[in-house]
């Protein structure tokens, strides 16, 4: 099964995607070329951590379009900002099991990002979607109150 | 360092390995249902292991038949798979109704519990998605069990096809005599996972052997002695012909005419040989041809 898995192809259209995120940068807030591979290392390297397997061309174009406008974003921070979020992305995916859409998750981030957490990454990661997987593992509404 | 893993991936034709890859690509997005881009590497694994199940890939071996896929394209032996796969699930149904409609009068409850669980395999089975898996509980021991490399419907439907011979096989003897025999051999069949035909099939092969009624399946002393006298002086390979000898014989006289019946039997006699062997050693064949009380 392994050298199944191992059947990925070896270059998977990484050129395009980071022509797309440059792409993307331009209505968002920018990238370099080297930011956009930067970050898709970074993905490849969170996919092998959490032990996922990823299809597309991922999920930075969607998290560069939810979080553009935070106000919590520093521009200058923007491509280290979206590593972090990236990471969180795939961990929580696993942390919910799956239960989340790709988009829910995002949507949650980017409410928690700019609600409790205050815009920190370290403050997300550690309580703010925790709390929010553990009320998702026990059943209870998972999404903000104040919202429904 | 590559793995021999990848490196024996990494011989697979280029073009079918974007072709494999595209396939699991889109089953993924089917299995998420368009809302995640990526899933679990066991869901993956689960996946590619339905992928190859459906391809006829040996998943373990890592290599198959690629020409074939190369000369159909994987897309379309996808699609040969899966109508082939639904042909065996209609095909299953079919042996299970059939099976329903004619258990035997001697009760187990492992049995029953596997039957009735069997009858939720047909709509619980995922044949586009997870076609390798085998959504039910099967807790009756079978006296042939099913190769384990059997997965999905094809483990299911061998599985009733074995079934559906030993209670085949169970009906042409006296119900009666059937469950004095079984309550020998075990106090509590009806509770306990012990298979019902492999009893009856020891017996009525010694008898057999012994020039005897394999119908009266009771095995007295003076059988046994006499199974002793004939199989004992024998080297293992005569063992096991005689062995053959008799479950033909025995095919006879139950006027069995399938192949594939007479081969189960004939299978049965081989497997006894080990304990045959045991206890002829050990000079007590009470533990293998069992007589009872009616």
């Amino acid at each position: 099964m392994d050298e199944l898995l191992a059947l990925r192809p070896l270059e998977n259209g990484r050129e395009r995607t980071v022509a797309r995120l440059l792409e993307r940068g331009s209505v968002t807030l920018p990238l370099t070329a080297e930011e956009a591979a930067g970050l898709l290392e970074r993905r490849d390297q969170a996919l092998r951590d959490t032990r996922r397997v990823e299809f597309g061309p991922g999920v930075l174009e969607k998290l560069m379009t939810a979080f553009r406008d935070s106000p919590y974003l520093d521009p200058a921070c923007w491509a280290e900002t979206l590593a972090g979020l990236q990471d969180l992305f795939y961990e929580y995916k696993n942390q919910c099991m799956d239960a989340l859409s790709d988009d829910e998750l995002i949507a949650a981030m980017r409410r928690l990002y700019d609600g409790e957490a205050g815009g920190s990454l370290d403050y997300l990661g550690g309580t703010a979607l925790e709390e929010l997987c553990r009320r998702l593992r026990s059943g209870e509404s998972w999404e903000d109150e104040d919202e429904n | 360092m590559r793995t021999e893993l990848e490196r024996r991936a990494g011989a697979m034709p280029e073009g079918l390995r974007r072709e494999l890859w595209a396939l699991l690509a889109r089953q993924a997005a089917r299995y998420t249902r368009g809302r995640s881009s990526s899933v679990s590497e066991g869901a993956a694994r689960e996946l590619m292991e339905s992928i190859c199940f459906t391809l006829g890939l040996d998943p373990n071996a890592g290599s198959g038949d690629w020409a074939r896929l190369e000369r159909l394209g994987v897309e379309e032996a996808f699609r040969l798979g899966q109508a082939a796969l639904a042909e065996e699930m209609e095909r299953g149904r079919a042996l299970y109704r059939a099976l329903r409609e004619n258990m035997p009068r001697l009760r187990s409850r492992s049995l029953e519990d596997t039957v009735g669980s069997i009858g939720t395999f047909w709509r619980r089975y995922d044949r586009e998605l997870l076609a390798h898996q085998i959504p039910c509980d099967i807790d009756y021991q079978l006296s042939l069990p099913v190769p384990e490399h059997r997965l999905g419907v094809l483990y299911v439907n061998e599985y009733l096809r074995r079934l559906w011979m030993e209670q085949d096989l169970l009906r042409r003897f006296d119900w009666g005599r059937t469950a004095a025999l079984l309550t020998r051999c075990c106090g509590d069949y009806t509770g306990l996972l012990v298979n019902l035909w492999e009893p009856v099939a020891v017996n009525a092969l010694g008898l057999v052997l012994a020039g005897r009624d394999p119908f009266a399946l009771w095995v007295d002393e003076e059988v046994r002695a006499e199974l002793a006298r004939l199989l004992l002086p024998l080297k293992r390979a005569e063992r096991l012909e005689t062995l053959e000898r008799g479950a033909c014989c025995l095919a006879d006289a139950l006027a069995l005419e399938q192949p594939a019946q007479r081969r189960y039997l004939t299978e049965e006699a081989r497997a006894l040989l080990p304990r045959l062997t045991a206890a002829l050693e050990h000079g007590d064949l009470s533990g293998v041809f069992f007589d009872f009380t009616c």
